[in-house]
């Protein structure tokens, strides 16, 4: 089989992906257990959404009694970051079918770009069937995951995990560590922290996140603008 | 039946499925406008930093910059770890335990 190289090393790689799923999946599952979610729209959100900051969002957000729409709004915004990532890894896929495309893009994610941007940088065969093996994989792991954090906290864990409210903000953190890349980053960013704090105690909901957010690109396009 | 998480479900698909969708799909043929580009590359680094924030700074309806803050005490070497290691799963770990020290003292 003319694939088998790149099937298998797509595979391989997904490993670390997988390992770096574990902890949220498993915190994203046991979370989701305190909403009234069942578990297995907890389950199937993860196999249809696959984006573990926006899931963990999510159930956050459900904890404090959001209402849908917020929810979805929310979602959207972290996941436009994933245009560009989407838009950068589309050079690496000239030679690929493009029927196979869609199913590439469902893979991607903030760890598959990462690891991919590099990995795709060698010269290699099918670069779509790689790149959509690994993803296919971390996405199995993903699930696996937050299967696991269902079980764990429905069967077997009778406690509560002091700590495990803080997967969320560490993950932010790293994620926003991943974002900066220029001067202007830390800028837009130290704005729309100070705004969202501002609006968290004017508007109601999580208007906050969104209004901030916004406003804070929007004034960091001006800002470069008037330099 | 759950219609309303169904929906919402749902929506966060097609919301999280389509920016990572279309452009790998159209890129050959459509080009994004430079200046939704610049737009675009701030909203990764303003949405988590307006997500953090209230997490980090407000404590119990309140603005809280005081050690009695662990959320925000944790945080800081938490920033370091990110820093340096650049992984997911070890800042997880790290912030984890940082949090878990402090509720200790």
């Amino acid at each position: 089989m003319r694939y088998k190289k790149d099937i298998s090393d797509g595979v391989k790689n997904s490993i670390p992906v997988i390992l770096g799923y574990l902890p949220i999946g498993i915190s994203y599952g046991i979370l989701a257990l305190s909403t009234d979610l069942p578990p297995y729209l907890i389950v199937g959100m993860s196999v249809f959404v696959f984006a573990g900051s926006s899931q963990l969002i999510a159930i956050n957000m459900l904890t404090a009694q959001a209402t849908v729409i917020p929810v979805v709004m929310t979602t959207f915004l972290i996941n436009l970051r994933h245009i560009l990532m989407s838009a950068s890894l589309s050079l690496h896929f000239k030679k690929t079918p493009s029927k196979l495309l869609p199913f590439i893009g469902f893979v991607i994610t903030d760890e598959s770009f990462a690891l991919g941007s590099t990995l795709l940088e060698e010269d290699r065969e099918n670069k779509g069937i790689f790149f959509l093996s690994m993803g296919i994989s971390a996405y199995l792991g993903w699930v696996f995951s937050s299967l696991i954090g269902v079980i764990l906290g429905r069967y077997i864990l009778n406690f509560e995990i002091p700590v495990i409210d803080f997967v969320l903000p560490a993950m932010f953190i790293i994620l926003l560590i991943m974002q900066i890349k220029e001067k202007m980053d830390i800028i837009v960013a130290i704005l729309a922290g100070v705004l969202s704090i501002t609006l968290y105690f004017i508007v109601p909901g999580n208007w906050n996140i969104i209004i901030a957010t916004i406003s804070a690109a929007v004034l960091g396009v001006m800002i470069e603008n008037a330099l | 039946m759950h219609y309303k998480y169904i929906l919402m479900i749902l929506g966060m698909t097609l919301v999280t499925y389509i920016p990572r969708m279309l452009p790998v799909t159209l890129l050959s043929k459509v080009k994004i406008p430079d200046l939704v580009v610049r737009i675009l590359k701030f909203v990764g680094p303003a949405i988590l930093a307006a997500l953090l924030a209230p997490t980090l700074f407000v404590n119990n309806g309140s603005i809280d910059i005081s050690l009695q803050n662990n959320y925000l005490l944790a945080a800081i070497p938490t920033f370091f770890t990110a820093y340096f290691s650049r992984s997911i799963f070890i800042t997880v770990f790290a912030g984890m335990g940082f949090l878990y020290i402090l509720t200790l003292i």
